[in-house]
């Protein structure tokens, strides 16, 4: 029997040491502003506008707006959308 | 999103299908694996508009629940695979020293540790062998190394060195290419993860070149026995930003088709012999500085000419293969993040024949990047066939396009590049009228290969 020794290539990843929570929800939408965040991938845009159309039929005072990131989106946009709403939807990948 | 995450607002992002892998690699990457996604079956990007939104109707419960509970992850199982961490040495048994071979290759294969080659054994003597090539110590951190932001170490980039067949005096070279994808900041998390097939390209200078044997002429970027040094080193740099910096295909490297260029791509200037001040003099650094530069190059083209003899008609034939990639479009589209002026480039890599009729006829490296730019003809009509289907794809500085008639749009063509320092310039190469022209995601990265041993 012959046995080999070899060392793990793969690194820690800085999200492990890390790790953060995600944000405290809400219980309802009920009149609250809704970012959509887009990516600025062609037809994400259409999507964002639909969710934001079914989210204001669903919730009483809901109101959603469109911002228009990119890869990555500038932190000036997200500062701004941050300031202006109270929960997001966003579009990411292709 | 997770930006906005830590800010205390909640959020969901919506991720087409084929992307479930990727958006959780990259929610563990930003330390938040429990960001919520949902997932639409078919890529935005490639279905009909009414197509995309009406499959998104089905998230809506996903979307709400994602906002309105705790910790909820619809899609992503919020937890790191056992093969995406780091771990202690690892022991294979077998029969004889053969079979233990193979009972490792075949494990750090499936696992995704490798390029699919059989690799090298990185034994504790051989990583050890392997770190005489440098002065830092083992667990000194180069840094965080994208796209998944792993923590890359001297010691893990030794361990992929010795996977890819390297030398301990290829070590530097390696860790000043981690140095060089890092001093990228976010565009190479952008082209190290995205669907164009952008293959980490690294281009070496100065004395190291000849002092490491590496080949500049005939073959330079291709395989065979002449390039012994450049195969490793590109090998060991993929391997390098698969493992330390989690660049896993399929994962964090959603390559669409994918490019051959990933096993290992790796060209070099002559240390003397080129008709002008070497690229990374260029870059400004010394001419006895031994540098590395790496770009994400998304294709090459071959820009052949055996029937000029000029200058003009050379670089004439060079141009026509420098337009209409997708690597162009951030001229007319949304403007580059990272360099909003600077835009999108080529890295021309010139023969050694093209570039001498160049310089005999008394062109500067600048007087052929001018002539360069000047000739890289983008059809007016092709950047409006693309504006009428998506009219937010031009930038308002290009809209006076959709003005031009058919006519008018047929015979208007326009430099590819925002300005001719887009357009960098390499000579490397054997005899023969053939030059390249590579697309980049971005200006290459230069950085000066140091703490070498001996």
């Amino acid at each position: 029997m012959y046995e080999l020794e070899v060392q793990n290539p793969v690194a820690a990843l800085q999200g492990t040491d890390a790790r953060f929570d995600v944000a405290p929800r809400p219980d309802s939408l009920d009149g609250l502003k809704i970012g959509l965040i887009w990516n600025r991938k062609r037809g994400g845009d259409g999507v964002l506008k639909r969710v934001g159309e079914m989210l204001e039929a669903r919730y009483e005072g809901a109101e959603a707006r469109l911002y228009k990131g990119g890869i990555p989106t500038p932190t000036g946009v997200l500062d701004k959308a941050i300031e202006e709403c109270d929960v997001f939807v966003g579009s990411t990948s292709d | 999103m997770i930006y906005i995450e830590k800010a205390g607002k909640p959020t969901v992002s919506i991720a087409s299908g084929g992307f479930e892998d990727d958006s959780e690699a990259s929610a563990r990457a930003f330390g938040m694996p429990e960001v919520p996604f949902v997932v639409v079956p078919d890529v935005v990007t490639s279905v009909p508009p009414e197509r995309s939104v009406a499959q998104v109707s089905e998230q809506l419960e996903g979307i709400v629940r994602a906002l309105t509970t705790p910790s909820v992850s619809p899609s992503g199982n919020g937890h790191l695979r056992a093969e995406r961490l780091p771990g202690p040495p690892m022991i294979f048994q077998g029969e004889d020293a053969f079979d233990a071979l193979d009972q490792f290759n075949k494990t750090f294969l499936d696992n995704g540790w490798g390029d699919g080659f059989p690799l090298i054994a990185p034994t504790p003597e051989r990583v050890e062998r392997m770190m005489r090539g440098t002065t830092r110590a083992a667990d000194d951190v180069v840094g965080i190394l994208p796209p998944g932001m792993g923590i890359a170490t001297v010691q893990g980039i030794a361990i992929t060195a010795v996977m890819a067949g390297c030398e301990p005096e290829h070590l530097p070279v390696l860790i000043a290419g981690a140095e060089a994808v890092i001093q990228m900041g976010g565009r190479a998390r952008q082209w190290l993860m995205s669907t164009s097939s952008d293959a980490p390209f690294m281009l070496i200078n100065g004395p190291i070149v000849d002092e490491l044997g590496m080949n500049t002429g005939a073959c330079t970027i291709g395989p065979g026995q002449q390039s012994r040094v450049n195969i490793v080193l590109g090998r060991g740099l993929r391997l390098m930003l698969m493992n330390q910096g989690h660049n896993y295909p399929t994962e964090m490297d959603m390559d669409t088709i994918g490019s051959p260029s990933k096993f290992s791509f790796c060209g070099a200037e002559p240390v003397n012999g080129g008709p002008w001040v070497p690229f990374h003099v260029t870059k400004g650094y010394l001419p006895k500085s031994s540098t590395i530069s790496v770009a994400g190059v998304s294709a090459t083209r071959d820009a052949a000419d055996t029937n000029n003899f000029t200058p003009d008609g050379i670089l004439g034939s060079i141009s026509g293969s420098l337009g209409g990639g997708g690597y162009t479009s951030y001229r007319w589209s949304d403007p580059d993040p990272y360099d909003p002026a600077g835009g999108s480039g080529v890295l021309v890599v010139l023969c050694p024949d093209h570039a001498n009729v160049c310089a005999d006829a008394g062109w500067s490296k600048e007087m052929v990047q001018d002539f360069l730019w000047g000739h890289s003809k983008t059809s007016a009509a092709g950047i409006r066939g693309r504006a009428k289907v998506n009219p937010d794809f031009l930038l308002p500085s290009w809209r006076w396009l959709l003005n031009l008639s058919p006519e008018e749009a047929a015979r208007t063509a326009l430099p590819g590049f925002n300005r001719p320092d887009r357009i960098e310039i390499a000579v490397f190469g054997g005899a023969g009228g053939k030059s390249q022209v590579m697309g980049l995601n971005g200006p290459t990265s230069t950085i000066e290969i140091k703490d070498r041993a001996g």
